[in-house]
């Protein structure tokens, strides 16, 4: 086989080839979690939509159920590496640019500090097609050189291919030209295109790759509640992805246990209040342009702190009572 | 009352701040119903009932009836915000009037978990559609025991930066598709099947659920909170934060407050009120007179206003009417109107004496989180509506209540034929439409029923019922089958037989559909409206289609491709909108052939390269040209807000030179700017011989001139001995630029004269904007005596900077024999006031409110009269209660309305310029100063933008009148807008 391709390909490409061949080796160190590690993930809707899910972290929190691991959710809906929806005013000025949005997603990761982020991007960039790539490469190093300052572990996921059905099979409107033979299609090879990128990315970087894009693409069964997010059946398919692209070991007990559930239904509680701490609504109010006519709004967020904290102490109990 | 009585210092406005209107609320009213009730006045031959009210519900943020009449209530007592670790507790209710007795008698939870709903809408099977701030959520029932039991989330990354602005209001449009509504503070980021869909600020969402595709319909409007489609497909907006009445609005239309969006629509009614909600009459119970007319509410004046529009050429007019109901109940607010199935329109009553969030402190034990009510307004003596079982009817039964005259009916019907089966409906509309008796007048309505009900049922297209509905002799069903075509996209060869459309809503829909497109040839024919007369609506259209479609057509045009027919004119229309360098080649060519026309001249300057810009430096060296003035301000403009200019220069001295001997006294006044801008020290004499004679247009352009030259040699004689006060005042302005140390013992010389609030705005603006210059003029006061008139105008300046000049203000109170310390009014002394307020005369208030030295028309407008920094006061008296007027007269900042607050320019210099952004340009900004007077500030200048705090409206104002004077002008403001019929 390898020989074939060579033959194929010719001697500039057998290069690219070898280079995949290593980074098979790479994937064979198992990904690890330390006592003590901050895990934060960053990116689109699929994180953000995780949240309310939470298998990634339930998963994650069981496999080394002696060990204490925070987590934060910062996924935005509609993100791109360049932070672009996370571009909200501050300081008197009511909507930023993007370039604040990336500014705010490196400063409020340096509060956190976090020593493991899963970086989950592509979607929407994706929408720039073809002529978008480069960009999306230098965007995608970049966030990679600004949130790995100081050096971080980072796991690389790749998007969730557009599942048939949903409406994208219908006649479709916006920008009339010669309709496209197949939206499906069309969209599942660009996404390809990306999907190859943060792989080379991954690969160069020697960052972990969780690629989702090729498993889901192959596989039979629904996995999205839209075409794009996955549905909570989606979500324990991805956990299975990431256990065996991540070589992770077995989880203490059984993901769809009683234990696990009531584990899981904590890790949500704490999400939804870490959500209202970080992106509280009436944020004009809070951090805002409308910050000088509320005083009484702007201590709330951190007043959440507390019970966020109380409910990962519950959480490292519920853990502990499976040891 | 002594005149300086309402002399509030500056530090005292500061304190004050936080003190608004609503926060002094203190004559909370019962909640009985009762009471609530005597207060309405409804219109003559109508009556109101409570339908019903807490505990049945509580805190309505929308109301919409499912087919079965129940209606869906969407509440929230949480808001405005969550409290820290609280759950949600939100809730969707349902409410029912299960005897017909026109009273509601059951109330349901049909979902409790939610945060700050913004708005509900039943999807006829069950379920409900919900604005739930993030996210538009789909509730279902699936064992249907009446209760939510599943949700799921449609889209989310709508932004949630202001509870009152998050997504909210959802309705059905004809077609079948979810139209949503979001506010000015609002960020969205929504991640759809077909790309990431952000808009910034307000707008109008569209939502296919067939095809799960959101898109962008409208933009702008600071916090729109009525949307509406008319029997002919027509869509209008209301604005809850913006006051132009009715918005007449369709696809891709703009509207003011919209984030880089330069140019917008205006609303058809200028200077009404803030409204919330709308709904357009139809049915038999109304009566005829009043079907098709508009109701929205003026939720802060208690009123249900009633609105009738008529067609104006392609778009739409709109006139207020007597509402349909009044109120002095301060806690009854309007909050959504609906008509119901019985015919009778449907009121959600929020019921709270406090209106939102904005000023009161989100905990205020004031708001009122337990009430709510929904008030029913019926016409006496006036059969109701039937009730109608949608769900046992036929299809060929559905066909017919196409034919009904109630817009709820034929909705309703158009809904329930989606849930049939797609074929047999399809199959059966073909029959129908063929079964139609063609001589009964709504005949050609019906047709339009037909294509709307297809529209909704399915996602294929039918371009032989286009075909027969564009047919039509009437002109709305032609535009709404357009309309049709916008939504489904192609039928290119349709769109450029409608652009020659007889009627100009036909064409307009044509332009907007051709926008659409992804082709250059679409903007060929796009073009081909400007055959036939345009008008502001067309123009905007046209205009947002060359801009949508300038991705295809440029690079076409650069390569030679596209060929406009043989009309240059259509092409030079494109080239102009798109505002780009690399259109200018082509426009170029017409100014060198004479063909060019003010506004392409004004684009060089707006865009040209300093080439491009040779051009015209050209034109204006001609004499006697009728171009001159667009060259010279082109040239300006080009160098002072981008510092460039044309390459030939060894023409410009003597073109600058040749303009300031112009006769027309604008032009010379540009070419000093020109002359500044380009540093052309030669023409320093002929400047100065210009300012020794120059008339006030005039004076301050060559005064600045010269001290940006730096010649403060021929500034300083003049400032002293100027023949005349505007040019001693220019020039004593202009040496601040230079030295404010040697400014400013000029300035307090000039200030002992009495001065008008322009002449002592002009001579201060300049050193109160520049850091430490007030200290200057401060040092120059000490020991002096200037007139007080003067003095209080200065004070009145000092009030509304941006910044605190206390040394300053207590120079001039000493200076002007100020007496500024004496107490704010007490709240007693404020309460005798208003028990007095009957006493006052609107006839003689309205004289006092004319006086010159009050200055009020001069920032607000009353009947298209006045200034425009203000709010438009037309209609306040049936906005503001008399105590909010006579706060907002006393203490300005206390609450600023939403949209005039002050900006403050930080420029790169360090000076500070404030007041109101006037208009804002590709390259420049131009404030306006709370006295009117104008700045142009190149955006290059620019360090930084920040809105104020601090009102416009210096608090001293009214300091000067006596106490029976002030309740004259209170009765003034508040007869404004009451009376009927304006």
């Amino acid at each position: 086989m390898a020989g074939m391709c060579r033959s194929l390909l010719g001697p500039g490409m057998a290069w690219v080839f070898l280079a995949a061949v290593e980074l098979q080796a790479e994937q064979t160190i198992p990904f690890e979690l330390q006592d003590g590690d901050r895990v934060v993930f960053l990116g689109n809707s699929f994180f953000e939509r995780a949240r309310h899910h939470g298998h990634l972290e339930t998963s994650l929190a069981l496999c080394w159920p002696e060990r204490t691991i925070t987590f934060r959710n910062l996924g935005w809906d509609g993100d791109t590496v360049f932070g672009h929806s996370r571009t909200g005013g501050r300081r008197r000025s009511v909507f930023g640019n993007p370039e604040e949005g990336f500014g705010k997603m490196i400063a409020h990761l340096q509060q956190l500090d976090p020593t493991v982020i899963f970086v989950a991007y592509g979607w929407n960039e994706a929408f720039e097609g073809v002529r978008g790539l480069a960009r999306f490469q230098a965007g995608l190093t970049r966030l990679l050189r600004e949130a790995g300052t100081p050096p971080r572990r980072f796991v690389l996921l790749t998007p969730v291919p557009l599942e048939k059905g949903f409406g994208t099979e219908l006649p479709s409107k916006r920008r009339t030209s010669p309709p496209s033979t197949s939206y499906l299609a069309d969209r599942n090879s660009i996404l390809k295109s990306y999907r190859d990128v943060i792989a080379s990315v991954a690969r160069e970087g020697s960052h972990h790759l969780v690629d989702l894009f090729e498993a889901l693409h192959k596989s039979k069964g629904a996995y999205t509640t839209n075409g794009m997010h996955p549905s909570a059946r989606g979500y324990q398919s991805i956990t299975t992805i990431m256990a065996r692209d991540l070589r992770l070991p077995d989880p203490v007990i059984a993901l769809d246990s009683k234990e696990a559930t009531a584990l899981r239904a904590t890790i949500l509680k704490k999400n939804t209040l870490y959500f209202h701490r970080w992106r509280p609504r009436n944020d004009a109010f809070v951090h805002g342009e409308r910050k000088s006519e509320q005083v009484i709004a702007q201590g709330e967020p951190e007043q959440f702190e507390p019970f966020v904290r109380k409910l990962e102490n519950h959480i490292r109990e519920q853990i502990e009572a499976l040891r | 009352m002594n005149p300086l009585r309402y002399f509030i210092p500056w530090a005292l406005v500061g304190l004050s701040l936080q003190v608004s209107a609503q926060r002094g609320l203190k004559d909370i009213p019962p909640p009985d119903p009762g009471v609530e009730k005597a207060s309405f006045k409804v219109a003559e031959g109508f009556e109101v009932n409570l339908w019903a009210a807490d505990p049945l519900l509580a805190k309505p943020s929308q109301i919409a009836f499912d087919r079965r009449g129940r209606l869906w209530v969407a509440s929230s007592e949480t808001y405005p915000q969550l409290n820290v670790n609280q759950d949600p507790s939100d809730r969707i209710l349902i409410l029912e009037d299960s005897d017909k007795d026109g009273r509601a008698d059951k109330s349901s939870v049909y979902y409790d978990q939610l945060v700050i709903p913004g708005g509900v809408l039943p999807d006829g099977n069950g379920g409900a559609y919900v604005a739930h701030g993030e996210e538009l959520l789909h509730l279902h029932d699936r064992n249907g025991d009446g209760k939510a039991d599943q949700r799921e989330v449609l889209l989310s990354g709508f932004g949630s930066e202001d509870t009152h602005h998050t997504l909210h209001r959802l309705r059905w449009g004809p077609g079948g598709l979810l139209y949503m509504l979001q506010g000015y503070y609002i960020g969205s980021h929504v991640e759809t099947l077909y790309g990431p869909r952000r808009l910034n600020g307000g707008g109008l969402w569209s939502y296919d659920i067939k095809t799960r595709r959101l898109e962008i319909y409208s933009r702008g409007l600071i916090n729109p909170w009525g949307m509406i489609f008319d029997r002919w497909g027509q869509s209008f907006q209301t604005d809850g934060a913006g006051g132009q009445g009715i918005n007449y609005t369709f696809p891709d239309s703009v509207f003011r407050a919209s984030p880089n969006e330069h140019r917008s629509l205006n609303g058809l009614n200028p200077g009404r009120p803030k409204s919330c909600g709308l709904e357009v009459i139809s049915g038999n119970h109304f009566p005829p007179t009043w079907r098709g007319n508009l109701l929205t509410s003026d939720f802060r004046a208690n009123n249900i206003d009633r609105y009738v529009i008529s067609t104006d050429q392609s778009g739409y007019k709109s006139a207020l009417h007597p509402d349909l109901l009044s109120s002095s109940h301060l806690s009854f607010r309007p909050i959504d109107i609906v008509m119901g199935p019985d015919g009778a329109a449907y009121v959600a009553d929020w019921y709270s004496p406090i209106i939102q969030h904005g000023e009161v402190d989100f905990r205020d034990k004031r708001r009122d989180r337990v009430h709510g009510r929904i008030w029913r307004i019926t016409a006496k003596g006036r059969p109701l509506v039937s009730s109608i079982d949608y769900a046992s009817k036929s299809i060929p039964q559905l066909m017919n209540l196409l034919r009904h005259d109630a817009d709820w009916v034929r909705l309703h019907a158009r809904q329930e034929l989606k849930m049939r089966d797609e074929a047999e409906v399809t199959a059966s509309l073909e029959a129908w439409l063929h079964s139609l008796d063609r001589s009964d007048p709504a005949y050609e309505h019906h047709r339009l029923e037909a294509l709307w009900t297809y529209q909704t049922i399915t996602t294929r297209r039918s371009s032989s019922l286009i075909h027969e509905v564009l047919k039509s002799p009437d002109p709305r069903v032609r535009a709404a089958a357009i309309r049709v075509l916008y939504h489904w996209g192609g039928a290119a060869h349709t769109l450029a037989e409608a652009i020659t459309d007889s009627d100009p809503r036909v064409r307009r829909e044509a332009v907007t559909a051709l926008g659409q497109f992804a082709s250059p040839e679409a903007l060929v024919v796009a073009l081909g409206v400007l055959n036939q007369p345009m008008d502001s609506y067309l123009d905007f259209a046209l205009w947002r289609t060359c801009r949508l479609l300038e991705p295809y057509w440029l690079p076409a045009f650069q390569r030679g491709d596209l060929k406009p027919g043989d009309n240059a004119e259509h092409l030079g229309y494109a080239l102009k909108a798109i505002e780009k360098p690399e259109a200018l080649a082509p426009l170029m060519e017409m100014i060198v052939s004479g063909k060019a026309d003010e506004t392409i001249i004004r684009l060089v300057g707006k865009i040209g390269s300093s080439a491009e810009l040779n051009k015209v430096l050209h034109l204006a060296h001609r004499e006697n040209h009728s171009l001159t003035k667009a060259a010279t301000l082109a040239l300006a403009e080009a160098a002072e807000d981008r510092g460039i200019s044309p390459s030939d220069q060894s023409l410009l001295s003597p073109v600058c030179q040749r303009l300031l001997k112009e006769n027309d006294v604008e032009i010379i006044a540009i070419a000093c700017r020109l002359a500044a801008a380009w540093n052309l020290k030669s023409l320093r004499q002929t400047i100065r011989t210009r300012l020794l004679a120059a008339p006030p247009l005039l004076a301050p352009d060559a005064a600045n001139a010269l001290a940006k030259l730096s010649d403060v040699e021929a500034l300083l004689p003049i400032a002293s001995q100027g023949t005349s006060r505007h040019i001693r005042i220019a020039a004593t302005a202009a040496i601040v630029i230079i030295d404010p140390a040697v400014a400013s013992p000029h300035i307090a010389k000039l200030l002992q004269a009495s001065l008008s609030q322009a002449e002592v705005e002009t001579l201060m603006a300049g050193i109160l904007r520049r850091p430490g210059g007030s200290g200057h003029l401060a040092n120059a006061l000490s020991g002096k005596e200037i007139d007080q008139d003067t003095a209080i105008h200065a004070a009145r300046l000092l009030e509304v900077s941006d910044r605190e000049h206390p040394e300053l203000a207590d120079r001039l109170a000493q200076a002007g024999g100020l007496d500024p310390l004496l107490p704010a009014l007490s709240s007693s002394d404020r309460n005798t006031l208003l028990s007095m307020i009957a006493d006052g005369k609107a006839v003689r208030g309205r004289a006092i409110y004319e006086r010159a030295a009050l200055a009020c028309n001069v920032c607000h407008r009353v009947d298209g009269q006045g200034g425009l920094v203000g709010p438009d006061l037309s209609s306040i008296g049936a906005s503001a209660p008399a105590d909010y007027l006579l706060d907002s007269l006393l203490n300005p900042s206390a609450k600023i309305k939403e949209g005039y607050r002050m900006s403050i320019v930080t420029l790169k210099n360090q000076n500070v310029i404030s007041g109101a952004i006037s208009r804002e340009t590709r390259n420049a900004l131009v404030i306006r100063s709370p006295f009117g007077k104008e700045t142009r500030i190149p955006k290059m200048e620019i360090a930084s933008r920040q809105i104020s705090p601090v009102s416009m409206m210096p608090g001293g104002l009214v300091a000067g009148l006596r106490e029976d004077e002030l309740l004259d002008l209170l009765a003034y403001l508040s007869s404004l807008g009451r009376t009927a019929n304006k």
